[in-house]
Parts: structure tokens; sequence; C-alpha cells
């Protein structure tokens, strides 16, 4: 439920709770008010009765109109009836039932005693009430619906800067830095909210810039030392009085300027993928890129004793950088060919929006997103510098694909699906 | 042959400068892209070395005034940018060859011989050392009369080989020579391995002289003084 329909559900609920007491309230009092009146009536009729009969000692004979219906009988003498006042329903010839309001008691003279019979008729106020509460209901209706819009458009326009403020955040994004664009609002809270995100997003955009910076910096910066340190050591090495021992150190320095330049080579390719310095995208046909890979790997797959096979079951074509897509592919197959055991086939399978390649292998045991973070790495010991799928991940991303990992009968499979 | 040489890191400078020197070429060497405009005005060099990104000037501009004089000097870049824009500008200069930092000092040296090649290039290309030929337009190979049939990348490996003689090749620059710089190339050795055991064995069948020695751990060495 959104915040908008919470409000005015909340407000509609009051509302009702409000008018449906309000109004029950006003009807009991309405009705109490009536019977008063009514009683009232009838309390002078009483009065005007017995002075009729105190005066003349017989039955005085009144007219009896719809509404109001007298009745005196002689009584015995001795007969005591307790006074009573109630509603009586009596069968009338014409109206059907009939609700009367009746009062019943004895009047006693000198020599005689009688029993007085009052009714009124409560069909006006039936009526009436009946008619009130029409009125009621739908006042209340109206009130209800009429507030209800009312408010719900008061509070649209209220909440409009929220709403904008919520929709720009959900477009930012820190690779666009500075879009953040916030409407001025009147509203005291919207306007402080505003400001306070402002001043967070400036924030995390310079840490942000700053970070970038310093990777890209540190890893440019290393370069040249890195170039010089092999280039050094590439001389070292062509000395003609080199013995065993110093050899073995020679290489070991040599190994670890080899990785670290590697390494460095990623990260700096990472870093422009990161900095979109790669935006030119063509719409390249996968199956296409794959053949002319996998035929580069041929001698190393033949060496190594395995088999790729592609099977095409449609065109696969994605907007995508082509030295990227290179990378990205190159990567899979690579990693493919390393976990593949001698004898075995690396399948390739091609789809409308998704390519796959899968191998046969025991598990890894591990979270499958892992397997995707920097510097991860299945066994330590291996030469792998544990950050081949990182990249790739990094650039299915860039280029809106989607790069997964899954194990199922013994087979690794890795998706690339657009 | 003389080749110059335009970085403004010393120590490469001085890195390059050796190498190429130990393999017999002239080396003038230079810093300064000043400098480098005044020995370009001087002096006639067969090869051009040119980093891109000087501290007084652009190497892009070494490359343009070189072209101006209408020489048939080959020029190789060399940059730690691996920007492809500098790299088509490069070569829309006229630049023969692009080389990205950090490279082999061996992947250098067999690019300006590679690069001689095609200049010096006269009807006939056949690359001749000591008892190996090699016909570089068809590909054919003989050890005295006796012809080798090589795989593409034996064949690579021995062009490589030949333009780094007695020379201490790692098997990482071999990797990145024969299969470029993306390559992963930790599982690439046992393949160089197998490569290099391949054409020893070819070269050995047929002359019962085996030019490659194996360097402790450290790499490769062809020598064929023996061949002769």
């Amino acid at each position: 439920m959104n915040l908008l329909s919470r409000i005015s559900f909340s407000y509609i609920i009051v509302s009702l709770i409000v008018l449906i007491t309000g109004g029950s309230l006003f009807f009991y009092i309405f009705k109490k008010e009536i019977y008063e009146e009514l009683d009232e009536q009838m309390r002078d009729e009483k009065r005007n009765i017995e002075r009729l009969i105190e005066r003349s000692d017989t039955i005085p004979s009144f007219y009896s109109c719809v509404n109001t219906e007298i009745l005196i009988f002689v009584a015995p003498i001795g007969l005591r009836i307790k006074p009573e006042r109630k509603d009586t329903v009596i069968n009338h010839p014409h109206e059907g039932e009939i609700t009367f309001r009746q009062w019943r008691y004895t009047v006693n003279t000198e020599g005689n005693n009688y029993v007085v019979v009052i009714r009124k008729s409560l069909i006006d106020l039936s009526d009436l009430s009946e008619q009130i509460l029409y009125a009621l209901i739908t006042g209340f209706i109206t009130l209800l619906i009429g507030a209800a819009i009312v408010n719900y458009i008061v509070l649209r326009v209220a909440l409009r800067p929220f709403y904008h403020t919520l929709k720009q955040l959900q477009k930012y994004s820190l690779d666009k830095p500075g879009n953040l664009s916030l409407t001025q609002t009147n509203t005291k809270e919207f306007r402080e909210l505003n400001q306070t995100l402002k001043l967070m997003t400036n924030q995390i955009e310079n840490d942000f810039q700053r970070t970038k910076q310093f990777t890209e910096n540190a890893s440019h910066e290393i370069q040249t030392p890195l170039a010089i340190i092999r280039n050094k050591l590439e001389l070292l090495m062509q000395s003609n009085n080199i013995q065993h021992e110093e050899a073995s150190l020679i290489q070991s320095a040599y190994e670890a300027v080899e990785r670290l330049s590697r390494l460095n080579k990623t990260l700096i390719l990472l870093t422009r993928i990161e900095n979109k310095e790669f935006s030119e995208k063509k719409v390249l046909n996968f199956g296409t890129l794959v053949k002319h890979l996998t035929s580069q790997m041929e001698e190393k797959v033949q060496l190594k004793g395995l088999k790729i096979s592609i099977h095409a079951h449609s065109d696969f074509n994605h907007p995508i950088n082509i030295t990227l897509a290179e990378i990205l592919i190159s990567n899979l197959l690579n990693n493919a060919i390393r976990y593949t055991e001698k004898g075995n086939e690396i399948r390739i399978e091609i789809y409308k929006n998704r390519i796959t390649f899968s191998n046969p292998g025991l598990p890894f045991n591990i979270d499958a997103e892992k397997l995707f973070s920097r510097f991860f790495k299945i066994s330590a010991s291996s030469k792998s510098l544990g950050i081949g799928l990182s990249l790739a991940r990094t650039i299915a991303e860039s280029c809106d694909l989607k790069l997964s990992y899954s194990y199922q009968n013994y087979t690794h499979l890795f998706s690339v699906e657009a | 042959m003389k080749i110059l040489v335009v970085e403004d890191e010393k120590e490469l400078l001085s890195s390059i400068e050796s190498y190429l020197k130990s393999e017999g070429f002239l080396c003038e060497t230079t810093g300064d892209f000043n400098k480098a405009l005044e020995l370009i005005d001087i002096y006639e060099f067969d090869c051009l070395i040119v980093d891109l990104t000087l501290p007084s000037g652009n190497g892009l501009d070494i490359i343009r005034k070189l072209k101006s004089k209408n020489t048939n000097t080959g020029i190789i870049i060399i940059s730690a940018k691996n920007a492809l824009d500098d790299k088509l500008l490069g070569l829309e200069l006229g630049s023969d060859d692009y080389l990205t930092k950090p490279f082999y000092l061996s992947e250098l040296n067999a690019r300006i011989k590679a690069l001689m090649r095609r200049r010096n290039f006269n009807g006939s290309n056949i690359k001749i050392f000591g008892a190996i030929s090699i016909d570089l337009n068809t590909h054919q190979v003989k050890i005295g009369s006796q012809e080798l049939t090589l795989t593409k990348t034996e064949f690579d490996l021995l062009i490589y080989f030949s333009s780094n003689r007695n020379k201490v090749l790692t098997k990482e620059a071999i990797a990145e020579h024969l299969w470029g710089s993306n390559v992963d190339q930790a599982d690439s050795f046992d393949f160089i391995y197998s490569h290099i055991k391949n054409l020893r064995k070819k070269i050995t069948d047929s002359s019962g002289i085996d030019p490659i020695k194996t360097v402790y751990g450290l790499g490769y060495k062809f020598i064929n003084n023996e061949l002769t």
C-alpha cells in the first residue's frame, strides 16, 4: 500500500467511526426528544380527561383521530390497575400494524372507577426517523467521499516534492555523478530532506571520485617502476656468468614482477571499464566471435587433450564493445580450458539471448557469487590471479549482460545472458 | 643500423639502449622533446623509437616532424597509455608499430628487426643465419638443404628466437609474443614448453644439433654458433 492510499485509508476509517458514532448519538437524542414531546402531549390530555371526569362523573365524549385514540371504560369499583406507559402494536383494519405509545391508568371519582387508555400513533415518528436516517446517511456518505477526494488531492500536491525526490533517488547512480536534481519546495521537512540528501550524495560522490582517482593514479604510477624492474632483470639475465643460485634469485624476482604487472594491467583495465572508456558499442554476433576465439585457442585445446563443441541454436546479437567482448569471451574460454580435465568436452551453446559455457568437473563447494569476487582463488597455490572472472563480470555489467554460474549434474556452467 | 630512442624515463632509456647496443645497433638516446627534434634534423636514422608522453611535448609531433622530412625511417611508438585513439593516430601519421609499456626488451628488439626486414625488403625475403634459412614470404624453413615442416606457432617461435639470438628469453616474454598480452599467462607456459620441445626436436632431427638451450629456470636461449 503506498503512502497516499495509506493516509487516505486511515482518514476514511477514522471519518467512518466518527460519523457512525456521531450519527447514532444524534439519532438517539432525537428519538428521546420526540418521546418526551409525546409524553408531554399525553400528560396534557391526561390532565384534561381527569378534569372532565371529575367535573361530570361521566365518560366524556372525545373525538379520536388517526394519531390519537382515547378510550375510557367504566370499571368495577375497587379495580386498581397499575398505571403503565409502553409502546404497543395494534392491528389497524386499514393501515396494518401500527405502533402506538400507550398510557393506561385509572381515574377514581366518588362513585365511579374509570379506566383510561390514551394511544398516540408512532407512525409519524418512525416515518420521520426513517427520513432523518436517510438524510443522515446520504449526507455522511457525500461528506465522506467529498472529504476523501479533497484529502487525496491535497495530499498529492503536498507530497509531490517527496515523490519527486524518491524518483530522483531511484534513478541515481554513482556512475553519473551530479545528476540528482531535487526541486525547490516550501515544505520544511522536504526541504530539509533534500538538503540532507544533497549533502550526502555530494559526500559519497567525492569519496567515490577520490577512491577511483587513487586506483587510477596508483596503477599508472606503478607501471613505470615495474617496467624498469622487469627490463633490468631482463638485462641481468643476459649476463654470461650467472650461476645457478643467482639464476633462481633472478627468476623469483622476475616472476613476482610479472605477476605484479599483470595484476596492475588488469586493475587498469577494470578502472578504464568503470570510467566508461569503452563506451563505443557495436551489435556483435556472439557466435562469430566464439568461433574466432576458439580457433585461436585450438592449439591449446589440442595440447591439453580437450574437445570444444559449439552448438548454435540461434543467433545471439547484442550491442557491446568489441575489445571488451573479446576479453569477456576469452576469459570464460580460458577458464573452462583451465578447469577441464584431459579428455573432456567443453560445450558452448548459443541461444537467442544467451550463451553458455559448460564443462564437466567436480563441484567447488563454495558460494557461486564468490567466484566473481576480486582475488578469489579456488586454491591458494593456483597460479591464476583470481581476477579473470571478476573482470568478466565487470565487463558483462558494463554491457548490460548478466554473467552467472551454476553447477548441475557434475557440470560447471557459465552463462552470459542479455 | 642507427636507432634514435626518445624516452623521458632515464632508467627505461638506459635499459633499452643497453639491450639494443648488445644487439649491435648504434643507439642515440634522449629524454628531451626539443633535443629529439634537433637530432632528427641533423642525422639520418634507420629507426625511431618514441614515447608519446614527454614532459616538454608530444611524441606525435616528433613523428610529424620526421615524416615532413620524407625519410625512410621506421617508427615504433612506445606508450604507457594503451589508448586506441593514440594507436590509430600514431599509425595514421605513419608510424609502423605500437608497443604498450611495460614491454619486454626482447619484444622491442624483435619488432625492430621485423620492421627492418620489411624496410629492407628487396625481392627475396630470405633470412639466413648459420645453417638455417627462413623464407619469410613462403614460411619455408631449411637447414642446409633439408626442409623443416613447422606449424605456425613453431615458425613464429623460430623467428622470435632468431631475432634474439644468444639472449635469454623468458617464457613470459615468449607467451606474450605468441599470444598477446590479454592471454592469462599462467596456463600458457605448458604450451610454450611443448612447442619448444617440438621445435627443438625438428631442428635436432635434421641437423643433429640442439640450438635451444634451457638457462636454469630463467628461460631459453637460442645459440646457433654451432649450426654454422
